[in-house]
């Protein structure tokens, strides 16, 4: 008596199959969010690069217009196309959610991986440092560092990474601490390696895996925060495109102009999900690859 | 042991458990059959990827999915049983299992009397107190000391011997007519192996029942089993008496297996089989020990594994025949 | 051991050009809760290592057995410094392990290496096989990087690796071929000491015989001292022409191997014979093998294995039983089984083979 074994189909990619026309084509879910990524940046780009879009152009006569062939997103109160202004604004805001997250990750893994080998005193208080970070509400630390840096990105940049760093060390020595008594590394200490070559070539590799999954969603929660701040008039400053600003000049006309705020928070949307999607796909090979599993 | 031979209480015939994998469908266990009669003890013995397990888990309900029961069937009685729920419904009565690691198959977060008390009352629909009292008494007779005060004792902590105790007192609670044992007593000290394995036989000795033993090492099966099959990449390869067996073996893997087991004062070189366990996706055509065998042949290729196995004691056709020389077996750590 | 009467250095081996030699290890774990701390007890002491001695001649390859909480491993680490001991001395080729810091101990640690027993977790997943065991060499400036490869083949072939797998990760490996990895990673430091920790415990059983072979042949070639710490009686007589029996902490026994096992003169000695399976026709359980005892081992007053033995007297509850020297090298901890004589002694040693003495 034989059976089927039927592999239970993969919800995610079953709806991804459906949006790429039914066919039956494979399209993988990462694949389809890197392709997103990737037409989103190098649209950017070239808005950027070759003065499609400047920041500073308005045009009076055609204001708060709905959707249409030349603007695909109307345009805004002062004229100028949502749309290209959204694109514009793809490249600022993922290289202030990308950069921040990595520079976060990289201090964190650093302070988490040393505090973690050592342990001890210097553990417990490391640890409670990064414990005061946490428990200030984020925004009212990194308003604070916009107060003192004055509005702007020198502001963000800091104020993100400080409060992006705790999360990562705790991850970072609670992957260390794991990892601390597994056999390779006794062997590597009874090898005579130092301490340094440890950490560093035989410990890391596994502390990555366990925080590049958070990284993404640090990646994606960070352009959300920007686009918070912006909204509040604390990032970004006008006139230059910004997503949360663009949300928060629409604000006013949602009833009327309702293209302003909610196609470009349509858009962010999707960028979102696009870069979870494609560093799921990033995250799995890479474990393998440095790990072996 | 004397084991009144009428006739086999369970019968397994040409069982094949397969597994999906990515380079395609792997057979743990490959046409593999065996009779149960009562108050036998039969030794299953083989290396990782024997089949060994797979086996006595497709006997008892729980082979890990994705793999599952491709081939075979199961007569309990005389009677035919179904894979699937009918053969799951023998568990308890008929068929009961103690696993290598007590840790992992004891609940942790119950006491020992709670898990017993479970059992007794699921199969048996004893009443609260009938099954206390049973409880105290099945630890009393797997050799726990003051039962009555271990029944409120967590799994943890116990010792890892009395832990197997503890499973050995779950799987007989049912008064099974088959126990099937996995590794029970690998992760244990020698000195607490010998007290377990003296205490399973004497358990058989008491209720008669059978059982099925798995192990890696064939020193055990010399001393508790009456019967032996020897498995390699899921094929039986031998079987017999373990004294035939582990005295006289005839297969080229059995011969390799016994000589390479070192014993207490039998002092001259380990004999070992070269190169490396096999690689079950990727079977050679025939023999799956010719790659490893010092007296392989080109015809060694074409021998067809499924008949040999399922008709002869020992599945080579040149060691039956006395075309396998007499010659020591080569000693030396092998290139790989 | 410290025999009484002896100084603590000494140690009852023969030969005195000793590679190893540990004297009065001792590792007490305390394990204090909560509660412990703040009502000032004293908490739960377990004794890894007690007063223990033992000497590893250059060139020779000493077994060192028991079971579970014996703490053998825990000698093990303490050698390499993995553990720090409590106190007691681990002079390697003259000098005190335990007093290094620093680059000494780093230069030192390399002259004795361990091979774990988990062949799938002593090898970093992250690294490939001839990354793993250059690193060694390349570290300690054993060797320059050009030539790195070269040094790697020839490990790779000493230890019976085909070169083809320099590239692999350890996940392709099987489990002997991981083992042989470690082997050549540990050679790659130009050891004098090799530990090995259970190293053939978790491989199949044909695949054992094949690594034991190969780590008689190292030894013997490249002129290794071996450490072989095991509960496999079988295989520490095939290797290791001396013995120690540890048990709680403590060595109860000390010889060459093959008197040892033929003529055991401790009660534990005797029991870990008679607990081998496979020794005969006789029924498992009927071999006086003590039952076993769920205690946690603490400081005891006697004989830490009293509680089980069939041949306890008296003193044995009273007083720790002190070393007693047999000649030929041997020394035990028992009061009772030296004393019998030799042919009382192997009528206790259950063995359907014939007499124990042949072969």
């Amino acid at each position: 008596m034989t059976s089927q074994t039927v592999a239970l189909p993969d919800p995610r990619q079953a709806l991804v199959n459906r949006l790429a026309g039914g066919r039956r084509q494979r399209v993988s879910a990462p694949r389809l969010g890197a392709g997103i990524l990737a037409v989103v940046i190098v649209a950017s780009l070239t808005v950027r690069v070759c003065g499609i879009v400047t920041p500073g152009a308005v045009d009076l006569t055609h204001t708060l217009e709905p959707p249409s062939i030349h603007h695909l997103f109307g345009t805004d109160d002062l004229g100028r196309d949502v749309f290209g202004r959204t694109i514009y604004a793809a490249t600022l805001d993922l290289w202030l959610g990308v950069s921040t997250t990595v520079g976060a990750m990289a201090l964190g893994l650093v302070i988490g991986a040393l505090v973690g080998y050592r342990g001890g005193v210097l553990d417990s208080c490391v640890m409670r440092l990064m414990d005061i970070i946490l428990a200030f509400p984020f925004i009212v630390f990194v308003m604070a560092f916009i107060t003192i840096y004055g509005p702007g990105l020198t502001g963000i940049y800091i104020g993100f990474i400080i409060t992006g760093i705790p999360v990562f060390a705790r991850l970072a020595r609670a992957a260390m601490l794991g990892v601390r008594e597994q056999e390779f590394i006794l062997a590597a200490e009874t090898l005579g390696f130092s301490r340094g070559r440890i950490i560093w070539r035989h410990a890391l590799p596994h502390l990555l895996s366990a925080t590049v999954v958070y990284a993404l969603a640090n990646i994606v929660l960070n352009i959300i925060y920007v686009a918070a701040l912006s909204y509040l008039g604390l990032g970004v400053q006008p006139p230059t495109p910004e997503w949360g600003a663009t949300i928060a000049e629409g604000q006013q006309y949602l009833l009327t102009a309702w293209w302003i705020s909610t196609l470009p928070g349509l858009f962010f949307v999707v960028v979102c999900i696009a870069i979870y999607l494609a560093g799921e796909g990033l995250a799995d090979p890479l474990s393998r690859r440095t790990l072996g599993q | 042991m004397s084991a009144v031979r009428v006739s086999p209480f369970l019968t397994l015939s040409d069982l094949s458990v397969a597994f999906p994998t990515a380079t395609g469908r792997v057979l743990a266990a490959n046409c593999i059959s065996l009779e149960i009669y009562p108050g036998q003890a039969l030794g299953l013995v083989g290396e990782s990827g024997s089949g060994k397990s797979v086996t006595l888990r497709a006997l008892c309900g729980l082979v890990p999915a994705p793999g599952q029961v491709v081939g075979g069937t199961l007569a309990v009685d005389g009677r035919n049983v179904a894979w699937g729920r009918e053969q799951r419904a023998l568990r308890g009565r008929t068929i009961s299992m103690v696993f290598q690691d007590a840790t992992a198959s004891l609940t942790p977060v119950r006491s020992v009397g709670a898990q017993l008390r479970e059992v007794l009352r699921e199969t048996t629909g004893l009443s609260r107190a009938a099954a206390r009292t049973e409880a105290i008494a099945l630890l009393d007779r797997v050799g726990i000391s003051s039962a009555r005060k271990r029944l409120a004792a967590y799994p943890h902590e116990l010792s890892g011997g009395m832990r197997q105790r503890v499973m050995l007192a779950l799987a007989i609670a049912t008064r099974p007519r088959l126990l099937l044992a996995d590794e029970p007593t690998t992760s244990l000290d020698v000195t607490t192996q010998e007290r377990i394995l003296a205490l399973i036989k004497d358990l058989q000795a008491e209720t008669g029942m059978a059982m099925i033993f798995v192990t890696h090492d064939v020193a055990v099966v010399e001393d508790i089993c009456d019967d032996v099959m020897v498995l390699y990449a899921g094929y039986v390869v031998e079987r017999g008496k373990v004294s035939d067996v582990t005295k006289q073996p005839r297969h080229p893997y059995t011969r390799g297996l016994v000589s390479a087991v070192p014993r207490l004062y039998t002092p001259g070189p380990l004999a070992a089989i070269p190169g490396q366990p096999p690689d079950m996706a990727a079977l050679p055509p025939g023999c799956p020990f010719a790659p490893r065998c010092q007296w392989a042949r080109p015809e060694c290729l074409a021998v067809n594994m499924r008949r040999e196995a399922a008709t002869q004691d020992c599945a080579c056709p040149f060691a039956r025949t006395g075309a396998v020389p007499e010659a020591p077996l080569a000693v030396e750590a092998m290139t790989e | 051991m410290s025999p009484a009467g002896h100084t603590a250095t000494d140690s009852p081996s023969p030969n005195s050009d000793a590679m190893l030699r540990i004297s009065g290890v001792t590792k007490v774990y305390t394990k204090r809760t909560l509660f412990d701390r703040v009502g000032r007890r004293g908490g739960v002491r377990i004794v890894a290592l007690d007063d223990v001695s033992l000497s590893v001649p250059r060139g020779g390859a000493v077994g060192l057995v028991g079971e579970s909480g014996s703490g053998k491993t825990t000698l093990a680490r303490t050698i390499v410094r993995l553990v720090e001991p409590d106190s007691g001395a681990v002079v390697f080729d003259g000098v005190d392990l335990l007093s290094l810091k620093g680059a000494a101990l780093a230069a030192a640690r390399r002259r004795v290496q361990l091979i774990y027993q988990d062949p799938y977790s002593s090898l970093n997943p992250a690294l490939t096989v001839g990354g793993a065991i250059a690193e060694p060499a390349l570290v300690h400036g054993l060797v320059e990087a050009r030539s790195a490869r070269g040094r790697v083949h020839e490990l790779m072939s000493q230890v019976g690796l085909s070169e083809k797998l320099e590239d692999r990760r350890p996940r392709d490996l099987s489990g002997g071929q991981r083992q042989r990895v470690a082997i050549a990673r540990a050679l790659a430091a130009e050891p004098e000491l090799l530990i090995a920790d259970e190293a053939v415990s978790a491989l199949d059983v044909s695949i054992q015989a094949q690594v034991l072979a190969l780590l008689a042949r190292l030894t013997s070639e490249l002129h290794l001292t071996l450490l072989f710490v095991s509960h496999q009686l079988a295989t520490v007589e095939h290797i290791c022409e001396w013995v120690a029996v540890m048990y709680r902490g403590r060595i109860v026994e000390e010889g060459p191997t093959r008197e040892v096992f033929r003529t055991p003169r401790h009660a534990y000695t005797l029991a870990l014979l008679n607990a081998h399976p496979g020794r005969g026709s006789q029924p498992a359980g009927r071999r006086g093998a003590p039952a076993a005892v769920d205690t946690q081992p603490g400081g005891t007053q006697g004989c830490p294995f009293a509680d089980r033995c069939d041949f306890r007297v008296g003193e044995c509850t009273e007083t720790m039983p002190p070393v007693m020297l047999l000649g030929e090298g041997r020394a035990t901890r028992c009061v009772v089984l030296p004393k019998l004589s030799a042919r009382e002694v192997q009528a206790r040693l259950v063995w359907d083979g014939g007499d124990v003495l042949r072969g």
